[in-house]
C-alpha cells in the first residue's frame, strides 16, 4: 500500500508543479471540453493544483491518510471524467496532464489513469491507515519523484553528468 | 529528526520539480495569453529586439544576405530542443536551408559538438554556442527552443516553438515561398 499511495503522491506533485507554473495549457485543454465558451481563469487551474498539494501531504501522515484517500478518489474520478469527456469530444488541445511534457490531449490516458486513483483510494480505505509512516512515505515519495524526474530527462541528466566528469578530470 | 529530514527531502524534491516546471519541461509549451491558432509556435517575451548583429559567426555566415533569416537556438539540455533537432535531420529545414541557421548553447564546446554529431545536425549551418555567449550576450535570449528573425541583419522577432513547420510557416524565412513548409 506504501508504493501505492508514493506512486500517486509522486504523479500529484508533478502534475500540481506543471499546472501551477503553466495554468493556460490546461484552461486551453478545458475551454475545449466546453465548445470554446469561457476559458477557466487561471487561478481556478492552480487551485485546482492547490487540491493535490493538499491531497499528497495528506497521504503522507498516517493520521490524514483516510481523508486523504477521500481525496484522491474525488481527484481520480474527476480525471476520469475529463479523460472520457476528452475521448468523446475528440479534443485534440495539449492538457499538459500529470506534468508529462507531450502534446497529448484529455482522453485513454486521463481515464486510466483516473480510475487507477480511484482503485487506490479503494484500496486504502478498506486497509487502513497504516501503510507506513510519514518519513517513510516522504522518503520515498521524494526518491520516486526524483528517479521519475531523471528518467524523463535522462539526456540533460546524460550531458550533465559528462560535463561534471571532464570538470573533475581536468580539475 | 527523521521526520523531520525526510519533510526537508521532500521539500527539496518538491522545489526540483517546481523548477523543472518553470523551464518549460514537465508540459507542452503555449502562449499564456488566449489561446491561438497553434498552440506550437509563441512569441518570446524577453529579447533585445532590433539589436544588430555586427559580425555573425563563422558557421552562419552565409546568412548576411541582407534578407529575412532565422536562427534557431537550441539548447543541449532541453528535452524538447532534442526533439526539434529530430524534426530538422529529418528534412523540415527543406527548400529553406539558405535562410535558417542553429545556433546550439552548451555549457562545453565538446556537449554542443556531440549535440550535433548525436541530432544529425552537421550538415546544417550550425554555430556552437559556448555558454550562449553570443544568444544570451548579443541578443539577451536564455530560453529554448527560440527562434530569432533578423531583417536584414536586425533582430526584428522572436519566438518560441516545438514545431519546425509551425514556425516557418509563422515567419517565413526568405525562400519560404518555394519552400513546401
Amino acid at each position: 500500500m506504501t508504493l501505492l499511495n508514493v506512486g500517486v503522491a509522486a504523479v500529484l506533485l508533478r502534475a500540481a508543479a506543471a499546472k501551477t507554473v503553466g495554468p493556460s495549457v490546461a484552461a486551453s485543454a478545458l475551454q475545449e471540453l466546453t465548445g470554446g465558451r469561457r476559458r477557466p481563469a487561471d487561478i481556478v487551474v492552480r487551485m485546482v493544483a492547490l487540491l493535490e498539494v493538499a491531497t499528497l501531504v495528506l497521504l503522507i501522515a498516517p493520521a490524514t491518510r483516510p481523508v486523504g484517500y477521500g481525496a484522491v478518489a474525488v481527484l481520480g474520478l474527476s480525471f476520469a471524467a475529463l479523460g472520457a469527456a476528452g475521448l468523446l469530444r475528440g479534443s485534440d488541445r495539449p492538457c499538459g496532464c500529470f506534468g508529462v511534457d507531450n502534446d497529448k490531449p484529455l482522453g485513454t490516458a486521463n481515464v486510466i489513469t483516473g480510475l487507477a486513483f480511484a482503485a487506490v483510494a479503494l484500496t486504502g480505505l478498506l486497509a487502513g491507515p497504516d501503510a507506513g509512516s510519514a518519513a517513510t512515505a516522504a522518503t520515498l515519495t521524494s526518491a520516486v519523484s526524483s528517479g521519475w524526474l531523471l528518467v524523463t530527462h535522462r539526456t540533460a541528466a546524460a550531458t550533465a553528468y559528462r560535463s561534471f566528469l571532464r570538470r573533475w578530470g581536468s580539475a | 529528526m527523521t521526520i523531520v529530514l525526510a519533510c526537508a527531502l521532500l521539500l527539496l524534491t518538491a522545489a526540483v520539480v517546481l523548477l523543472f516546471a518553470m523551464m518549460g519541461e514537465l508540459a507542452s509549451r503555449t502562449s499564456g495569453a488566449a489561446p491561438a491558432a497553434s498552440t506550437e509556435v509563441s512569441p518570446l517575451e524577453e529579447y533585445r529586439l532590433g539589436a544588430v548583429v555586427d559580425e555573425w559567426p563563422e558557421p552562419l555566415r552565409a546568412l548576411d544576405t541582407g534578407s529575412r533569416v532565422v536562427v534557431l537556438v537550441l539548447s543541449t539540455v532541453c528535452a524538447t530542443c532534442a526533439k526539434v533537432a529530430a524534426q530538422i535531420s529529418g528534412g523540415a529545414l527543406e527548400g529553406v536551408a539558405d535562410t535558417v541557421g542553429i545556433a546550439v548553447s552548451c555549457a562545453e564546446r565538446a556537449d554542443g559538438e556531440e549535440f550535433v554529431l548525436r541530432n544529425g545536425l552537421a550538415d546544417i549551418p550550425t554555430y556552437v554556442d559556448e555558454r550562449g555567449g553570443w544568444v544570451a550576450g548579443s541578443f539577451s535570449v536564455t530560453q529554448s527552443p527560440t527562434a530569432l528573425v533578423f531583417d536584414n541583419g536586425v533582430l526584428s522577432e522572436g519566438y518560441l516553438f516545438t514545431s519546425v513547420a509551425e514556425l516557418l510557416r509563422e515567419v517565413r524565412p526568405a525562400g519560404t515561398a518555394r519552400a513546401a513548409v
